[in-house]
């Protein structure tokens, strides 16, 4: 396997253009194994563009995306689940199935039971026990999430990346999940994109910034947000 | 309705000079003697009674039926009988899909051009029938019911040029519209309006001379000399023997000689109208599926990417949707002959309702695929699924839940519209129905059990439609945002 301090996530020379934009501009990127990650700026910097190229969702114009060493674009989708999971801002579960089944359905079809029974020991770990023959309907928003978060963890992914996870949490909600991504910390990289600066320094003790599709500082938190408003 | 059906002669017409091409640089197989037993194929309308109808045993009955069994054992082979509207009869016999029309078919020189007639059968005319105190039919507007594809309009604009003329497929409607008052008269063959004063309550009486006087005989298409040679021979023997008499003055030399009934027993009418319903349920059945599995390669081609076979697949659905479906069965069934093609009526009807909801059911498969949220696709795609195992336990259980009720309703039109097969003599319920009424001269009641045979169909589909709307309603899984 790699070596402890060998880099968990490569970016290199991304570029991605969408609806004929070039929305990220040769960003390169490297992330040592450690404490989740924050990727920060504004509305339209080309962040969320970033992490689908990065999770092999979009495929970007230029540059390469490793975990682990291992090309993300080279592998197919039930390696690339393994690399890498994503916990999307809007949760994006799938409502015709119960709350077991959204964790179980991958794991199912790719018959790996280990994976299964490891999705619904997360899912009584994340305190939803008793939810798991319930449609997903019924669910709070912070509940969604942690499906969702269950879901992706089942496949042990060395990288899970988070897309604006405290966009629709309220403060509450949002501080539990900041511990949690914490706790997560110790088994699995965690890749954030977030332009919540509180909610960010309950977690994220480090990241980059993007402005206009570009890199533009690299550092801790307080580095990201010391130079501008944001 | 006389534009519809001008526009249908039209087609026929135009259908018939098709296939009457075709068939001469392709010689029909059928030009050579007969041999063995196969069947000689013998196309009439069943709806021109006494000469040739359907009892409500189900039975072909008739002067044009005894006769034509006695030709088929003249000439030593069996008779197939397909019943065929009267104003496609010729088209059908140009394809090649019958072998001879023995259904009182005037011999006239515009018809000799594109067919070869026997010498006659027999002898009648046309006469003008007008109905109980509407006297004067040189009046304008005097409305007659002749049979569209007859040679009687023709006569009829001559000897009443102020008329106006209404054109029926079959005789039956029209004497229902002369008893209902909806025309002042009627022309039909002597013989068979005598037969008709006789056998029903129709309150009309011949006026004047006979417009004409007609020679019916037995066309065949050209090409078939040596079937004509001997059919013409068989007639010739037939005439001079003392079975032509006999059969001759059985329906026309006595009164009320023929054995047709004119009241309605229930207890034959159920099991012929029975027997359609279970041909509709048949071939709409058919249709739909062949329909179902043609929309998937449809709906796959619509959504796949820009090219030119997605072009030319959307604009196949956009034709067949917009194209009445009457003139894709006709098509298919009249049409396809002409390209060395030929299709049994029931197999055209599957294939016509199959080609016709597989355009209705790609668009919806397309609909209800892009109603479901780009996130879907992509949280299938993060977890490792393939493309098959998303589309198939992911992105299709979602889709069904918004399918089922409209997918109901196409249902229910499919087995609605299969009524028009019935125009290329399909067996099914309305064809059933018109059998029966030809028989018993009672549309009213014939046609209000067919309406509930049909219900007893759709009723039930379109109830589990709306329940599945109110159920999804409420549990708002219709376009549940995740």
């Amino acid at each position: 396997m790699n070596p402890p301090d060998a880099p968990i996530l490569e970016l290199s020379h991304i570029d991605v253009h969408r609806g004929g934009q070039h929305v990220v501009r040769d960003v390169s990127l490297t992330v040592t194994p450690g404490a989740p990650f924050a990727i920060v700026g504004e509305s339209g910097a080309g962040k969320t563009s970033l992490l689908m190229a990065a999770a092999g969702l979009l495929r970007p114009t230029r540059g390469t995306a490793r975990v682990a060493g291992r090309d993300v674009y080279a592998v197919d989708r039930t390696e690339r689940a393994r690399l890498l999971g994503l916990v999307f801002q809007e949760y994006h579960l799938f409502p015709h199935l119960t709350v077991a089944e959204n964790v179980t359905l991958a794991p199912r079809l790719q018959q790996d039971p280990a994976a299964r029974d490891r999705g619904l020991s997360l899912l009584r770990e994340l305190g939803l026990g008793e939810l798991t023959h319930r449609g997903i309907q019924a669910l709070s928003g912070g509940q969604k999430q942690r499906v969702a978060i269950a879901r992706s963890l089942a496949l042990e992914p060395r990288v899970l990346f988070f897309d604006e996870p405290s966009a629709a949490l309220d403060e509450k909600t949002g501080l539990e999940l900041a511990s949690l991504l914490s706790e997560l910390a110790a088994r699995i990289q965690v890749v954030i994109v977030s332009h919540d600066r509180t909610f960010l320094e309950g977690c994220c003790p480090r990241g980059a910034k993007l402005a206009g599709g570009r890199l533009v500082a690299e550092g801790t938190l307080g580095n990201l947000f010391a130079d501008a408003t944001g | 309705m006389s534009r519809a059906t001008r526009a249908f002669a039209l087609l026929s017409l135009l259908l018939a000079s098709l296939s009457a091409r075709a068939q001469e640089q392709a010689p029909d197989p059928s030009a050579a003697p007969p041999e063995g037993a196969a069947p000689l194929v013998v196309g009439l309308s069943g709806k021109y009674p006494p000469f040739n109808t359907v009892d409500p045993a189900g039975a072909l009955v008739g002067f044009d039926v005894e006769f034509a069994e006695a030709v088929c054992a003249e000439l030593g082979r069996p008779c197939a009988f397909r019943i065929l509207p009267w104003d496609g009869i010729l088209a059908a016999l140009l394809a090649g899909n019958i072998d001879v029309i023995i259904g009182s078919m005037g011999i006239t020189e515009e018809r000799s051009r594109a067919v070869t007639f026997t010498r006659p059968y027999y002898e009648s005319g046309a006469q003008l029938f007008v109905r109980e105190g509407r006297s004067d039919p040189q009046r304008p507007g005097f409305r007659v019911g002749v049979t569209l594809g007859t040679t009687y309009e023709h006569h009829l604009r001559e000897a009443l040029p102020q008329a106006e003329i209404v054109t029926y497929k079959g005789e039956v409607e029209i004497v229902q519209d002369v008893q209902v008052g909806r025309l002042d008269g009627m022309v039909t063959d002597r013989l068979v309006g005598q037969w008709m004063l006789g056998q029903l309550d129709a309150p009309m009486a011949p006026h004047g001379p006979p417009l004409f006087v007609e020679a019916i005989g037995i066309p065949t298409a050209p090409g078939n000399d040596a079937l004509h040679a001997e059919l013409d021979a068989a007639v010739g023997r037939l005439r001079a023997s003392p079975f032509y008499e006999e059969l001759f003055a059985r329906y026309f030399g006595t009164a009320g000689g023929a054995e047709l009934s004119t009241g309605l027993e229930w207890g034959k009418a159920l099991p012929l109208l029975a027997r359609g319903l279970w041909m509709t349920v048949k071939v709409s059945g058919l249709g739909l599926l062949l329909g179902a599995a043609l929309s998937f390669v449809l709906a796959f081609a619509l959504l796949g990417f820009p090219s030119p076979l997605r072009t030319a697949f959307a604009a196949a659905v956009d034709l067949v949707r917009a194209t009445p479906f009457m003139v894709q069965l006709f098509a298919l069934y009249f049409g396809l002959p002409a390209v060395g093609v030929q299709l049994s009526a029931m197999n055209a009807a599957v294939l016509a309702i199959g080609l016709h909801s597989s355009a209705y059911l790609a668009e919806l498969l397309k609909g209800a695929y892009q109603g479901i949220p780009r996130g879907q696709h992509q949280a299938a795609s993060t977890l490792g699924l393939s493309r098959m195992q998303s589309l198939r336990h992911v992105i299709l259980p979602q889709m069904i839940p918004a399918l089922t009720a409209p997918v109901l309703n196409t249902t229910v039109a499919m087995v609605k519209d299969s009524a028009i097969a019935s125009v290329i003599s399909v067996p099914e319920l309305t064809l059933e129905a018109q059998k029966v009424i030809g028989a018993t001269f009672q549309p009213l009641e014939i046609y209000a059990v067919t309406a509930l045979l049909y219900a007893c169909i759709t009723v039930p589909l379109l109830l589990w439609g709306r329940a599945i709307e109110r159920r999804h309603g409420k549990q708002g899984l219709v376009n549940v945002a995740p």
